[in-house]
């Protein structure tokens, strides 16, 4: 497995044959070829600049090439190999650099998620936007963590949310979730006489 | 000894212009003139491939005989006694095209003397194994497709969306060509389509045959002649 950083986002790296072998296995928005010594993101016909523009059913695909100033950015040396570790401090090592750089793209981003909060969101609604707003987040840097991130991103703009739902945005954004089930209040009839509070995000009963 | 049917054929014309026997204008087209680009399109399709309406088609064919200098600019031989071809069959083995380089040595200067020619024509190799050992090299081989690859990179800005779709890109180009050249032939005229900087076909019409020829354009024998070609 390779992994390389290019214009702010981190890239599984594959030959093109592999990619054509094997489509069904690769999101090509997280997706970059390695040729010679360069290697660059797999682009569609709509995106622009340097990169590998794939063409379903065809011979060549087009390749935009970085300029003269541009070829550090774009070159192999940048790649981070795993089949080149040798012991698992290695692994450990790469996951670290790996990790450290999805960090520092996700907190120096200026495109920050901000939802409209209204009257009409239900009380876990609110929450759910309350909490993504609070991080600031650039919802692009987090694409890759959710299965159906279009679909994610539309229903956050609705008023209404599910509980798995909200398990697994708090999942993908790194926002921990927990449910408290307690008495109303001290006079009800056959009360609990005891809260009882679950971590949803890691499913532990929280102490 | 390459195309020298063609070169006779051209001085007979040459001969029967100057005479007033025949009109001077030539039928001399160039590649972009020609419809040897939606040609290759139709091809490949017929075997799966999707092209959209740009120039990826001629760029393949640029690539394909710059590759072709570049590959024989790799394994040519210094020796007198022999020759090396690059040739490009179909799946059952018949002779469809071939680059050959040759070495001459050449006494009044330090400089190597290479000449580079290619053909059509299986009887050219055969009539040059009558004379020299002629080492052959396929198209077909990984070691052709690691410089088309390369070549098609750095001088198209094309990459091959899998390696195996190399050699069926090698049949599209020397297919399309011909079928495009076959479609030009006109008795009594010799019909050039000019690739500038990378070659010239030809087709001519003797009796009921068809002849056709191709020779280089001077970009491809500069790379013919440098050994460095391909680490550029």
């Amino acid at each position: 497995m390779k992994k390389v950083e290019l214009g702010n986002r981190i890239y599984n790296v594959i030959t093109l044959g592999e990619y054509t072998d094997q489509q069904d296995l690769h999101s090509p928005k997280f997706t970059a070829i390695e040729h010679g010594r360069t290697v660059l993101p797999l682009r569609s016909k709509t995106d622009s600049g340097p990169g590998v523009y794939y063409q379903p059913n065809g011979m060549v695909a087009h390749v935009v090439k970085p300029s003269a100033e541009e070829a550090d950015k774009y070159s192999t040396d940048r790649i981070i190999d795993y089949s080149n570790a040798s012991s698992i401090g290695d692994v450990i090592r790469n996951n670290q650099i790996i990790k450290d750089i999805q960090s520092e793209i996700m907190i120096n981003s200026e495109d920050k998620l901000q939802l409209n909060i209204g009257d009409a969101d239900t009380p876990e609604m609110k929450a759910m936007k309350m909490a993504i707003n609070a991080k600031q987040v650039d919802k692009k840097n987090y694409e890759d963590r959710f299965p159906q991130f279009q679909n994610d991103m539309r229903l956050l703009k609705g008023n209404s949310i599910t509980l798995a739902k909200i398990i697994s945005i708090c999942d993908a954004f790194d926002i921990s979730a927990t449910l408290t089930l307690s008495d109303k209040d001290d006079n009800v009839p056959n009360p609990m006489n005891n809260s009882i509070s679950i971590d949803l995000t890691e499913g532990r009963p929280v102490k | 000894m390459m195309n020298n049917k063609i070169k006779f054929l051209r001085a007979v014309k040459a001969g029967m212009q100057a005479l007033g026997m025949i009109p001077v204008n030539g039928a001399n087209k160039t590649y972009e003139e020609t419809e040897v680009r939606s040609a290759f399109i139709v091809n490949a399709n017929t075997i799966g491939y999707t092209f959209g309406d740009d120039d990826r088609p001629d760029r393949i064919v640029m690539s394909f005989f710059a590759s072709t200098a570049a590959y024989l600019s790799k394994v040519k031989q210094s020796k007198e006694d022999e020759a090396t071809a690059l040739i490009l069959t179909d799946l059952a083995g018949n002779f469809k095209f071939a680059g050959i380089v040759e070495y001459h040595n050449n006494d009044e200067s330090d400089a190597d003397n290479w000449s580079f020619t290619m053909s059509f024509n299986e009887d050219d190799i055969k009539n040059l194994e009558k004379t020299k050992i002629v080492k052959k090299h396929l198209y077909s081989t990984d070691m052709f497709k690691s410089v088309f690859d390369k070549v098609t990179y750095d001088v198209a800005a094309l990459e091959f969306q899998h390696e195996s779709y190399m050699f069926d890109a090698c049949q599209l180009v020397i297919d399309s060509l011909l079928q495009v050249l076959d479609r030009e032939a006109k008795v009594g005229e010799t019909v050039d389509i000019e690739f500038p900087g990378y070659f010239v076909a030809s087709v001519s019409v003797d009796g009921d045959e068809k002849i056709f020829g191709i020779v280089p354009d001077g970009h491809l024998k500069e790379i013919i002649k440098d050994d460095t070609a391909l680490e550029k």
